[in-house]
């Protein structure tokens, strides 16, 4: 094996060499400086594909799972009207998966909100702890206290219904929170956005999504506002 | 009693899979389509598919491949729909994938990922397969149904072709940096 042919091969794929190639780099010095080198690219490539994977994935996974098998066992378990009452649901889920498909994923919508009213995040307002909760009483909703920086506190429409949107001064920067009643979410959501770093929490009444800058921990305040917001029963 | 042994099996071989694959899964999902949340509904539908047809899967060695098809399938059906018109992936995605990187990278790491992302699928699924999956040429080689010299010709011009951005790039910098 010569040295075009070793280079060729290091130059494909770095991490698989064969006894060839291997004996050829013992006697060879300047072969050896171009495996390095292909290797130290290679390690550069593995290091930048290696991207997060976000929390719960399995757990989605092995839930989705267990609904299907769940469809399944009803079907095949049952008798002529247990078929037909599976179908029934079965069209129905289908049905819902149509209407979810065809409706924006909340992760969207939420983007798009705060896009949309992005003026917010520079204002100032003077609130305090009763006004806050008389305007939040239209949505069956209360706060404990008030957060010291709150600088914007309002009422919005996110997809199904109404909630409410609120900003609070983090740590390095504005950061916003809105309260979605009747959005259910099973698992916390991640949003992607070049400018926006955020997430959608579940919440017994419905979801959360707490929404600021890259560096803000957002758990803090996901925390803060959930011992915060009560919905009225 | 057998049906529930086998059904118990098939369970465990589903976790099992979910346990090994899922985060390489998710890996070569989010650099097809360089978006987070469309990775993650990938992954998820993959093994559902993979779930409604576990028992044509005998060969527990060839599950990670098995997997990675079904996977490459599903993308080309997200593709396919209207979905992906819409979102015009080459705008998003290159301008998503730095603020989507945590850690703190190199200036290399950041060209090499933004190269990466600028390959075609052609030189981008070998090179992925190859470095997340660890394959060899042969076994991309069957995973993407095209012969082994073409597998190892991709590879060669993937790395040549991110070189040559690494490098173009460099000088760049370097130009700028001496103006300044």
């Amino acid at each position: 094996m010569n040295c075009l042919d070793v280079c060729r091969l290091l130059a494909t794929d770095p991490e698989h060499l064969n006894q060839k190639i291997e004996q050829h780099l013992q006697s060879c010095t300047q072969c050896t400086a171009y495996a390095l080198q292909q290797k130290e690219f290679n390690q550069g490539l593995q290091q930048v594909m290696k991207i997060d994977v976000p929390s719960g994935l399995k757990a989605r996974i092995l839930l989705r799972q267990s609904i299907e098998k769940q469809n399944k066992k009803r079907f095949s378990n049952r008798g002529f009207f247990a078929i037909a009452a599976s179908l029934l649901v079965t069209m129905g889920i289908g049905l819902t998966v149509v209407l979810f498909q065809a409706a924006p994923l909340l992760e969207s919508v939420v983007l798009a909100h705060i896009k949309n009213e992005v003026k917010h995040l520079s204002e100032v307002k003077e609130i305090n702890h009763r006004s806050l909760n008389n305007m939040l009483s239209g949505i069956q909703l209360s706060v404990v206290n008030k957060p010291v920086k709150m600088t914007y506190a309002g009422t919005c429409n996110i997809r199904k219904q109404s909630g409410a949107h609120f900003i609070v001064q983090g740590e390095h920067g504005r950061v916003t929170i809105l309260i979605m009643p009747g959005e259910f979410v099973s698992n916390i959501k991640r949003l992607s956005d070049p400018r926006f770093n955020g997430y959608i929490y579940p919440t017994s009444y419905g979801s959360m999504a707490v929404v600021g800058e890259s560096k803000e921990n957002l758990d803090r305040v996901y925390k803060e506002f959930k011992m915060l917001v009560k919905i009225k029963s | 009693m057998a049906g529930l042994v086998s059904m118990g099996s098939k369970q465990e071989k589903f976790e099992a899979l979910v346990q090994a694959y899922s985060e390489d899964l998710y890996r070569l999902a989010f650099w097809f389509c360089k978006n987070h949340s469309v990775a993650d509904d990938l992954v998820q539908e993959s093994y559902m598919r993979a779930w409604k047809s576990i028992d044509k899967l005998k060969d527990d060695k060839a599950a990670k491949a098995w997997l990675i098809t079904i996977l490459r399938r599903e993308h080309a059906r997200y593709c396919s729909n209207k979905h992906t018109k819409q979102l015009s992936i080459n705008d998003i995605d290159l301008d998503q994938l730095p603020a989507m990187q945590v850690r703190e990278d190199s200036t290399k790491n950041e060209l090499l990922r933004q190269a990466l992302a600028r390959l075609s699928d052609d030189y981008r699924v070998p090179l992925l397969l190859q470095v997340i999956g660890g394959y060899s040429s042969e076994e991309i080689a069957a995973i993407m149904n095209i012969s082994a010299a073409a597998v190892m010709t991709r590879l060669f011009r993937a790395r040549k072709k991110m070189k040559s951005i690494l490098e173009l790039n460099s000088n760049v910098i370097n130009l700028l940096e001496n103006q300044l």
